[in-house]
């Protein structure tokens, strides 16, 4: 009996009520215990799992929502682009002016897989977790555009963007929307053609373009093209006149001309140092002299070795009625920065001095200065050059000087043909006259010569901007000239 | 009485793993609702800078896969003398679709002409 009882020993704990239980009992009970906290525990972790997948997806989706939001709120109110990434880039990048003329971008940065906004150069995140951003551009028959993409003709921005859970990259969800521009990005209009000036055509024919919008529009790589022998010429910045840049401001013209155009007299002569007996007829110099080899334009330009003063000068013959007056020069010296001095001013011919143009050290690589001379329409005045060397060594170089008065207005935009003519030259009874950006036709007008501007000396000028480019009710006649960059 | 907890408290995280799985699903519709939503505002300014360009449009509709070469799409009408744009955006992989009713009113008398919303209706 005793052996019995210990065989069966109860253990208690020690409760007043609490029954007795047995040693196989005790690791049943602790048993069931571990394997229902075990089951429980994995439930637990999978349901932290499911709520830590529900976090992060919504985190995605908040963080699609903001960037697709925010980047079609501001692209739609977007001025210009200045640069966009290939179709085909997956890490893309778009740069615009905004509303308030500020030059912004977004860009998808690969490294931080974060989408950034600002200003280039110093951009912040908008949101993480994007592998792929895209921007397809279309022009405005709806044509996608290839790379490079030609920012000014744009019309319609295609976003996608895909966002990717950090952990776990089979969660990711791509968002796409379509942005529409403001048509008038590059809504440049054939403003005036002169296409049957007074004399010979070809070096006398000009277009001007105008830009009604409110944002400037680079043209550089567009083209002009005529029908009656299909001609194009790409548009660069004139090499002479003007001052290098091809971008129209908002409401600005800018004038195409042939290099040769005679929309502009010249009224220096000899400046360029080509012929001596031409230079020396014109030009009074002191210490100066003609030589060849390394000239700016040409073979020869004015040259001065001599150390102490020197000068050369010319007078000329402002026309009354002008629209711009442009002097330029080119200068440039082997001598040490700082050792000489040049000082360029503009006389009466009693050798009053008018204005100072110019007056500082003289340019260690060819150089232009310009400056209008507008002012002394109708006057005779002395265009004069001094300077001061104060060591031996080295030369003083001067080329291309010349004054030239010019229908152009001196704020237009001055664009080279790159040769002679306006394409292939403008038909005097009528003709199409075509501008692209490079691939899309911007505007184009076949004009007849019943429209206007027929061989009298006037331009062929457009009435309304905003009207019809084909309507011959809006062309008419311009003045005798023209108004080449300024409004009709 | 163990037993009796366990059971309770299997009950409780097989809830709770319900309410999650619930909620995954309201995430994963949610963001398919809002890439259809996108695909039919792009319809809307699709609808828009038509009328930018040329003007009040006469009764039409058309519909465009958008993205490009995906199988999503918008599907666009105008009605309503051309004043109202009704856009059904599809995102195809998920089969939901998000319907926009965009009222405008167009003026002016050369492109660009001057749309502007008058209402904005999702899902009317």
């Amino acid at each position: 009996m005793q052996k019995e009882a210990k065989k069966h020993k109860r253990y208690t704990l020690y409760a007043p009520h609490c029954p007795a239980f047995t040693l196989v009992e005790l690791i049943l009970v602790v048993g069931m215990i571990a394997l229902v906290a075990g089951a429980l525990a994995g439930l637990v972790r999978s349901s932290y799992e499911g709520w830590q997948l529900g976090s992060d997806r919504s985190t995605l989706l908040q963080d699609g929502r903001a960037v697709i939001g925010q980047m079609v709120r501001i692209l739609r109110q977007a001025r210009a682009f200045s640069a966009v990434s290939s179709p085909t880039d997956e890490a893309g990048y778009i740069t615009f002016t905004n509303v308030d003329d500020v030059t912004e971008e977004f860009r998808l940065n690969a490294g931080t897989g974060e989408i950034e906004y600002g200003q280039p150069g110093d951009l912040s995140a908008l949101a993480g977790a994007a592998t792929r951003l895209v921007f397809t551009c279309y022009d405005i028959d709806a044509n996608g555009l290839a790379d490079p993409v030609s920012t000014g003709s744009i019309q319609s921005v295609n976003i996608e963007a895909t966002f990717v859970d950090p952990q776990d990259s089979s969660i990711n969800f791509t968002l796409a929307d379509r942005v529409f521009c403001p048509t008038d990005f590059t809504h440049v209009v054939i403003n005036e053609i002169m296409y049957n000036p007074l004399g010979t055509d070809a070096p006398a024919e000009w277009v001007e373009l105008y830009n009604p919008s409110d944002s400037s529009i680079d043209l550089a790589g567009w083209t002009i093209s005529n029908g009656t022998v299909p001609t194009t010429d790409t548009l660069t910045a004139h090499p002479q006149f003007g001052d290098g840049s091809t971008t129209i401001p908002a409401n600005g013209y800018a004038v195409i001309m042939a290099e040769t155009t005679t929309v502009f007299e010249e009224l220096t002569i000899g400046g360029d140092f080509e012929n001596n007996h031409i230079f020396i007829t014109n030009w009074t110099i002191d210490n100066w002299s003609r030589t060849k080899f390394n000239a700016h334009t040409g073979s020869y330009k004015g040259e001065s070795s001599v150390s102490g003063s020197a000068s050369l000068y010319t007078d000329i013959s402002v026309p009354a009625s002008l629209n711009s007056c442009l002097f330029v020069f080119w200068e440039m010296t082997t001598v040490p920065v700082g050792q000489t001095q040049i000082t360029v001013t503009i006389r009466n011919l009693s050798d009053v001095i008018l204005v100072t143009g110019y007056n500082g050290q003289m340019s260690s690589d060819w150089t232009c200065h310009t400056m209008d001379l507008a002012a002394y329409a109708g006057q005779n005045i002395r265009i004069h050059f001094s300077t001061n060397k104060t060591t031996s060594e080295g030369v003083l170089l001067l080329d291309d000087i010349y004054v030239a008065s010019s229908y152009v207005d001196l704020d237009a935009v001055r664009l080279s043909t790159g040769d002679g003519q306006i394409a292939n030259g403008l038909g005097d009874n009528s003709d199409t006259v075509a501008v692209t950006d490079g691939s899309a036709t911007i505007d184009s007008v076949t004009y007849d010569d019943s429209w206007g501007g027929d061989g009298d000396g006037t331009s062929l000028a457009r009435i309304d901007p905003e009207g019809g480019s084909n309507d011959p009710a809006n062309w008419q006649s311009g003045p005798t000239n023209g108004t080449p960059g300024s409004a009709n | 009485m163990t037993l009796f907890m366990s059971l309770i408290m299997a009950a409780l995280v097989i809830g709770l793993l319900n309410v999650t799985a619930i909620d995954l699903n309201l995430v994963k519709n949610h963001m398919c609702s809002l890439q259809a939503y996108y695909i039919a505002e792009a319809g809307v300014a699709d609808a828009i800078n038509q009328m930018r360009q040329n003007g009040p449009l006469t009764d039409t509709q058309w519909e465009e896969f958008f993205p490009p070469a995906t199988p999503s799409k918008y599907n666009v009408s105008v009605s309503q003398s051309s004043t109202l744009i009704n856009c059904t955006g599809l995102a195809a992989t998920s089969n939901f679709s998000s319907v926009l009713e965009v009222q405008v009113s167009v003026t002016g008398s050369s492109t660009p002409y001057d749309v502007s919303i008058e209402q904005w209706k999702e899902n009317p």
